[in-house]
């Protein structure tokens, strides 16, 4: 990154839209997972205090709303990628990426990004209320899962249109 | 098909073979025992009556002291090692925990723990009295009179007293203002609370509680007993550490007692296991020399069951007969069918068949394992989980190893370390990253037939096609069952109608994307074959109402519905996408590892980290992933398509013990 003053404000421009995309698709995504986990650990917390064998098995129900956060750092991480920030010449995609393609890369984070925030939570709130009845009936835990999995769908699908909209800019 | 048949049988027994019947039953675990129903036995003996156990109301006590001796021992158990886990339980018989019941004192261990527990916590409430007394003390502890010193006299009252934050001289000024024979003393200056001694001639007493009590003084009770106050705390602090004393031996003699937790929790289980036999009696109906009782037996053992029960008891006999029409038999899958046997919980989370209908589980198990395999597409990670799979199979051969998904999970990564390869997956490897030369790089080739990554479209057509075959496979199995049923016209108009509806459609749309690939004469014959299959589907998908308007509306409306075999299709790409997911998290993992290695000194050992760390990591989730969707493909977008359910599960009368492993002992 040296020389980076010499950019002109049209290059920082095109370097910065990137970053954002990134952002956006980290930023939502955590979001999402951070109050989705976040849901089903408190009541499974107050089931623990019951019942603190049953950590294992809460555990999956706990966990299962973190894939969007992850969702959403792969996202970053490919439009870090698409763009050279990581594992790749920089300067090289500075000279080649227009400002369209900046745009583009830095849309593809949407989908990952908003699908992640809203699918994440909802998925906190129905893996919350799992947690409460797989406290009652452990052996219907899976279908809570199952349940829960539903709702990451959607998270799915914005990834999946991130990684295509990504696939189909070439850069250079 | 793969539905086990069921036999519903009449047991009759004389009484005084109850209970050994029973024993027999729960070892064998094969009868689920239901309430009396054969129309001769009911109608013929209205006498019956309900059998009451005499011993369940001990038995569920006793369990219950048992229940609180183990819970109330637990801190007290030897530290198992960190790895203990890693040894796997030894089995045990019933007649070890007969003859252990026999020779422990079970009573005296529940009463030792009842005691050590009343005790314990009766030594912990009087420290913490005596604990809160020595701390009121504390402060007055430079006051060398003795206690009894400090009451009042004929002419003089005196008290001590605290008073929170305030300086001494606005108390003097306050007192000053009530009297003048009075001698106050500070004593002590806690941070808080300052304590002092008052001493006033007896007449002004109530002029000074007056002033006292307007700058909000605390009055201390003295403590009834002699001596200086070091001497008074001095005893509390002796009467302190001999508690304390007690208190370690009484938790010595429960450490002892805990020794014997294991066989307190194999009581448990004993008792627990005699404790459902006489649950059980309570559904049997006696008269005074002899009982009945009902239930389903699967047809393959009971023979076996016959025989064992001919050989060991005289006065039992064992009726089959026919059962009423609504007198559904509950549903056991076929446990011998050892390669789809693991599936069956999948199909039994989702709820098990009617008895009339097909057993699922052979259907999804192919789309299950190669779904499965899809989602991870990864062969390191495959290998992976082939090697801890078998690992627990293996050293936990008898509890967790025995359970169906353990079994589902080896038959998952198998096909993930086949379709890992051919995708090139191997612990996330970046093959462009490899000089072309290297060993790893010819290995990885050598198997790969596509790279999901950078053709992506390849991938997302092979989960297309994967979901299409399941789809139609599932309206096939819809038309199966309809024939079977007679129902011709739903089977051949409706059924066969989509299934030539979305073929011709699919070939169509594969036409129109390829710019027109296909000779003209295939699209020709799709545009008529679809037209055919629309109209057959819109005269025929409903056939409830006689008025053919109201019919062909409902007709479009079903077609209306070819919208959700869409979204069933689009619903298979997250095969792509989770697949695509664990491939790049493994990459994204390397590089990370990568970049830390270069980190001097440390650079390894955090590249190292990283590398176990983020990939263990990555399996888990992934997996964890690749089960929960796959298992949600089955149920909503396969299922649907042809399965009822609604059959009640089998549950046989037998034992479920709780800490214990009990062999079986089914001969």
């Amino acid at each position: 990154m040296e020389g980076i003053g010499d950019l002109t404000q049209y290059q920082l421009f095109v370097l910065a839209l990137p970053i954002l995309g990134a952002a956006i698709s980290v930023f939502f995504g955590g979001i999402g997972s951070a109050i989705g986990i976040g849901l089903p650990a408190q009541v499974a917390n107050g089931v623990l205090a019951e019942d603190p064998d049953m950590f294992g098995n809460l555990l999956i129900l706990v966990a299962l709303p973190g894939t969007q956060g992850i969702y959403g750092f792969l996202g970053a991480f490919l439009i870090l990628m698409k763009a050279g920030f990581i594992g790749g010449d920089l300067t090289a995609s500075l000279g080649a990426m227009t400002m369209t393609q900046a745009w583009m890369i830095m849309i593809a984070g949407i989908p990952t990004g908003l699908a992640g925030w809203i699918s994440g939570i909802n998925q906190g709130k129905v893996c919350a209320t799992g947690v409460s009845m797989a406290a009652k009936r452990p052996e219907a835990m899976m279908r809570a899962v199952i349940y829960g999995a539903m709702v990451e769908t959607y998270a799915i699908l914005g990834l999946l249109i991130t990684i295509l909209m990504l696939n189909a800019i070439t850069i250079g | 098909m793969s539905i086990s048949e069921l036999k519903k049988v009449l047991i009759a027994f004389h009484n005084n073979e109850r209970s050994s019947l029973m024993k027999h039953l729960q070892k064998w675990a094969v009868m689920e025992i239901s309430e009396l129903t054969q129309p001769n036995v009911v109608e013929t003996f209205p006498e019956l009556t309900r059998t009451d156990s005499a011993k369940l109301n001990d038995l569920v006590a006793l369990t219950s002291q048992i229940d609180f001796a183990i819970g109330f021992l637990k801190p007290y158990e030897k530290k198992k090692p960190a790895l203990d886990f890693l040894t796997p339980k030894d089995m045990e018989s019933t007649d070890d925990l007969s003859l252990l019941a026999e020779k422990y004192d079970t009573q005296n261990a529940i009463d030792t723990a009842t005691r050590l527990n009343r005790e314990i916590a009766e030594i912990k409430n009087q420290i913490a009295k005596l604990e809160s007394t020595a701390n009121t003390l504390k402060p007055w502890l430079t006051i060398k009179a003795k206690i009894e010193d400090l009451h009042e006299t004929k002419n003089v009252y005196q008290t001590l007293f605290m008073i929170y934050k305030m300086p001494f001289d606005t108390i003097v000024e306050e007192l000053n203002k009530a009297g003048d024979t009075h001698v106050i003393t500070l004593i002590f200056e806690g941070t808080n609370y300052s304590y002092y001694h008052f001493v006033c001639h007896k007449e002004d007493r109530a002029k000074y509680d007056d002033a006292l009590s307007l700058i909000e003084a605390e009055k201390d009770a003295l403590p009834e007993t002699s001596g200086t106050f070091k001497d008074v705390l001095k005893n509390i602090e002796g009467e302190i550490a001999s508690l304390k004393k007690k208190d370690e031996e009484l938790k010595a003699e429960a450490e002892t007692l805990a020794g014997d937790v294991d066989k307190l929790k194999a009581l448990f289980d004993h008792f627990t296991i005699e404790k459902e036999r006489e649950d059980v009696i309570e559904i049997v109906r006696s008269s005074s020399n002899v009982s009945y009782m009902e239930g389903w037996i699967p047809t393959e053992v009971l023979p076996d069951l016959k025989k064992a029960i001919k050989e060991n008891l005289s006065f039992v006999e064992v009726m089959e007969f026919q059962p009423s029409e609504d007198d559904k038999q509950p549903i056991l899958l076929e446990t011998s069918e050892r390669v789809v046997s693991p599936f069956q919980m999948i199909t039994e989370l989702y709820g098990m068949p009617d008895p009339k209908e097909v057993d699922p589980t052979p259907l999804l198990t192919p789309f299950f394992a190669v779904f499965f395999g899809l989602c991870l597409t990864d062969a390191g990670y495959g290998l992976v989980l082939v090697g801890l799979v078998l690992f627990i199979m293996f050293r936990f051969k008898n509890t967790l190893g025995k359970t169906k998904l353990v079994r589902l999970l080896l038959y998952g990564s198998i096909s993930t370390v086949v379709l890992g390869a051919i995708a090139g997956g191997w612990f996330g490897i970046d093959i462009t990253t490899l000089s072309d030369d290297s060993h790893v790089k010819t290995f990885i080739e050598t198997f790969k037939a596509f790279d999901p990554i950078t053709d992506t479209l390849t991938f997302m057509k092979l989960c297309l096609a994967l979901g299409f075959i399941q789809i139609n496979f599932g309206i096939m199995i819809r038309m199966y069952k309809n024939i079977r049923k007679g129902a011709y016209v739903d089977a051949f108009m409706v059924q066969l109608g989509w299934i030539v509806f979305l073929n011709s459609a699919a070939i169509l749309v594969a036409n129109f994307m390829t710019g027109g690939a296909f000779p003209v004469w295939a699209t020709k014959t799709a545009t008529i074959t679809i037209i055919s299959a629309v109209v057959s589907i819109i005269f025929f998908a409903d056939r409830e109402s006689d008025n053919i308007i109201i019919r062909v509306l409902w007709g479009f409306y079903a077609i209306y519905g070819s919208t959700s075999y869409m979204g069933d299709l689009l619903s298979y790409l997250r095969l792509l996408a989770l697949g695509l997911s664990t491939g790049v998290i493994g990459m994204v993992v390397n590089l990370l590892a990568l970049q830390a290695s270069e980190i001097p000194y440390v650079g390894f050992v955090l590249g190292a980290l990283i590398l176990v760390g983020g990939h263990t990591f990555n399996i888990a989730i992934n997996a964890l992933g690749a089960f929960v969707h796959t298992t949600r493909l089955q149920y909503v977008e396969f299922f649907s398509k042809f399965y009822d359910g609604g059959g009640r599960a089998f549950k046989p009368f037998g034992v479920s013990p709780k800490y214990v492993l009990l062999k079986e002992e089914r001969k």
